[in-house]
């Protein structure tokens, strides 16, 4: 695997490379299905500094995908905007001034207290969505309108079928993808990781050493709260409709959580960890439409019980119940 | 704004009401955590096992009742003894299926991993009662009448009330002296705050580890059923008290079981308060609350350290 790790930009290129180039192979379906992954695994990636390096799990990044995409979806309903770049900039800018504020209040406590913490302010947000249904539409979310990318100059709708009969939005997500994917592998090498492992470790240590546990904390989680909310943008233009839903604890929020254990906390666990499990739950909804929650739950369970890893290490953990001797030589 | 006495009542019966509940599934839940320390979001699951074993227990219950032909007051206690008996049932069969995987295993595991798969057994086994009892919405008729009325100012409020309210109250006040008084509680407590030197003093760790969370199962489960009557029983309708339950264990103190009715009244009140004045924010002072506490006072209200 070391070996491997040195050409890590290669193979990401190829792979992003391999995703442009998938509608013009693959069939229709395959393409909604890819969006959606791409989606959660924006949203893992961000989460990668703050849960993987820093040691904070939050439950509560569904907050920011809503705010986002609320934002999206007020000021298209109530300003009558038709087009993406103008709701870009507060699309982006609510969910980072709310992490920053909101990280303020939440990371004056840490572990369970702090994951605890995250859900009740996505708690507190979903509770406000559904309630005031006058501006937000309670229950029912709000529809997204299929928006230009900007009006005048790119006539191009989102939800248009573009190059190879996929949405725009298709490309705008494997885009999205990429920039999030580089940036998470340069902040995985860069000094402020480092910090961060440092605070995960010792967080006194870490303060005498000169580290901020506040601002580099924060840093972390407003970074997660950005891929959110992209994430958010990303999914309220593909997928048309947005409810309340995002917000509540057991729904993105929750999924990220397990995508992450389940990926291991690396970059390449967790982008092949989203693609497996919204495939496991779309086929789960699809053929056992009562009992998916039963599927998608024991495949978890049996995974979070036999493999700390999470997928990446369960080729480990099969090789240690056989106990093969030719493992532990190979080791090293 | 003048409040009148008709509603300052009503405000404080559902209070009351709502506490008997949430005090049940809170000190249920925070036995589990402080001896344990496990945050069991299955904890519903429990609830729900609770609601739905005194759903089939009282529909048997209810029609032996009436064709005995015996009288009221006969009906009323064959019911309050089947609800009892069906929520210790539901929170012992929780106890009994998951509690290897908790003494043995999850014990040993960080907080968010038992997080996740607690979660995990949560979805697993609401699809186990969606299977047996069907998705479809339940209403227990028959149970209400059985106790009559209570008037207070003016309004009649259903007797089962308060057969709930105090049910609520011995039940929890005799886990209390279970905890304090017994030795059995004394051994589950000396476990609870060093294992270590409990176990060389010949104490049976996962044995009080076992009966520490089949009591807080079983305080659950018989919230549970006592709440089966008051509402329609479908899939997924434990998970409102539940978040109220975690609410009220995170502001009195992980861990602390003390405090928590006097928690619980208070939620339950600003509860019924928003609810009957904006109820907009019936659920989001709750959870601002609890953002708060964990902020300013993690260790909770209560909690000392």
């Amino acid at each position: 695997m070391l070996a491997l790790r040195k050409y890590d930009i290669y193979v990401y290129t190829v792979f992003i490379l391999l995703l442009l180039l998938l509608p013009i192979v693959a069939p229709r379906w395959i393409e909604f299905l890819v969006i959606i992954a791409l989606v959660y695994a924006i949203m893992v990636l961000g989460l990668i500094p703050l849960s993987g390096l820093g040691g904070l799990i939050t439950f509560g990044n569904g907050a920011f995908v809503a705010l986002s995409a609320y934002t999206i979806g007020l000021t298209t309903r109530h300003l009558g905007l038709d087009s993406l770049a103008p709701i870009l900039i507060p699309a982006l800018v609510t969910p980072v001034i709310t992490a920053l504020l909101i990280s303020l209040v939440v990371l004056r406590a840490r572990y369970v207290y702090f994951a605890l913490a995250t859900v009740a302010f996505t708690m507190l947000l979903y509770t406000l969505l559904l309630k005031l249904y006058f501006y937000t539409g309670g229950t029912d979310g709000l529809r997204i309108p299929n928006l230009f990318l900007l009006k005048g100059v790119l006539d191009l709708k989102v939800r248009d079928r573009v190059l190879g009969d996929a949405y725009t939005s298709y490309y705008l997500t494997v885009v999205v993808f990429a920039l999030v994917l580089f940036a998470t592998q340069r902040l995985v090498n860069s000094s402020f990781a480092l910090s961060l492992a440092t605070l995960r470790d010792n967080e006194r240590r870490a303060k005498m050493i000169g580290i901020n546990p506040l601002t580099t904390y924060s840093l972390a989680f407003t970074y997660s709260a950005l891929t959110a909310g992209l994430a958010g943008i990303l999914y309220a233009l593909s997928v048309g409709h947005i409810d309340p839903g995002l917000a509540y604890w057991t729904g993105p929020s929750a999924k990220i959580v397990f995508i992450l254990i389940l990926g291991g906390f690396s970059i390449p666990g967790c982008i092949l960890a989203s693609f497996l499990y919204i495939l496991a739950e779309t086929y789960a909804l699809k053929y056992l439409s009562y009992y998916w929650q039963f599927i998608v739950g024991s495949i978890l369970l049996i995974i979070l019980l036999t493999s700390p890893k999470g997928l990446l290490g369960l080729p480990e953990a099969f090789i240690k119940i056989r106990n093969l001797k030719t493992y532990l030589s190979l080791r090293r | 704004m003048v409040i009148e006495v008709k509603t300052l009542f009503t405000i404080i019966v559902n209070a009351l009401v709502y506490t008997a509940i949430l005090s049940l599934i809170a000190v249920g839940l925070n036995l589990i955590l402080g001896v344990l320390r496990i945050l069991n979001l299955a904890h519903g699951i429990v609830m729900a096992l609770g609601a739905y074993l005194a759903l089939s227990l009282t529909t048997l219950a209810l029609e032996r009742v009436g064709s005995i032909g015996s009288s009221l007051l006969q009906g009323a206690l064959i019911i309050i003894v089947v609800l009892l008996l069906s929520g210790l049932l539901g929170g012992l069969l929780f106890a009994v299926i998951t509690g290897y995987l908790m003494v043995r295993k999850l014990i040993h595991y960080e907080a968010i991993y038992v997080l996740l798969i607690t979660y995990g057994i949560a979805l697993v086994m609401e699809d186990v009662i969606k299977f047996i009892w069907g998705p479809k919405g339940y209403v227990i008729y028959g149970i209400y009448p059985l106790f009559g009325t209570v008037e207070i100012a003016g309004i009649t409020y259903p007797g089962y009330y308060f057969i709930l309210l105090a049910t609520a109250f011995i039940v929890i006040a005799s886990t209390y002296i279970f905890i304090d008084y017994t030795s059995i509680g004394k051994i589950v407590k000396a476990v609870a705050s060093d294992r270590e030197t409990a176990v060389m003093l010949g104490m049976r760790a996962d044995m009080a580890y076992f009966i520490a969370f089949a009591v807080g199962c079983m305080l659950t489960g018989i919230g549970g059923a006592f709440t089966a009557p008051l509402l329609t029983l479908q899939p997924g309708f434990s998970l409102e008290f539940l978040l109220l339950a975690f609410i009220v264990v995170i502001i009195t103190g992980l861990g602390e079981i003390r405090g928590i009715p006097i928690v619980a009244f208070i939620i339950s009140l600003l509860r019924a308060i928003t609810v009957t004045y904006v109820p907009e924010l019936e659920m989001a002072i709750p959870f601002l609350l609890m953002m708060l506490v964990l902020a300013f006072r993690p260790q909770g209200l209560f909690g000392g350290r």
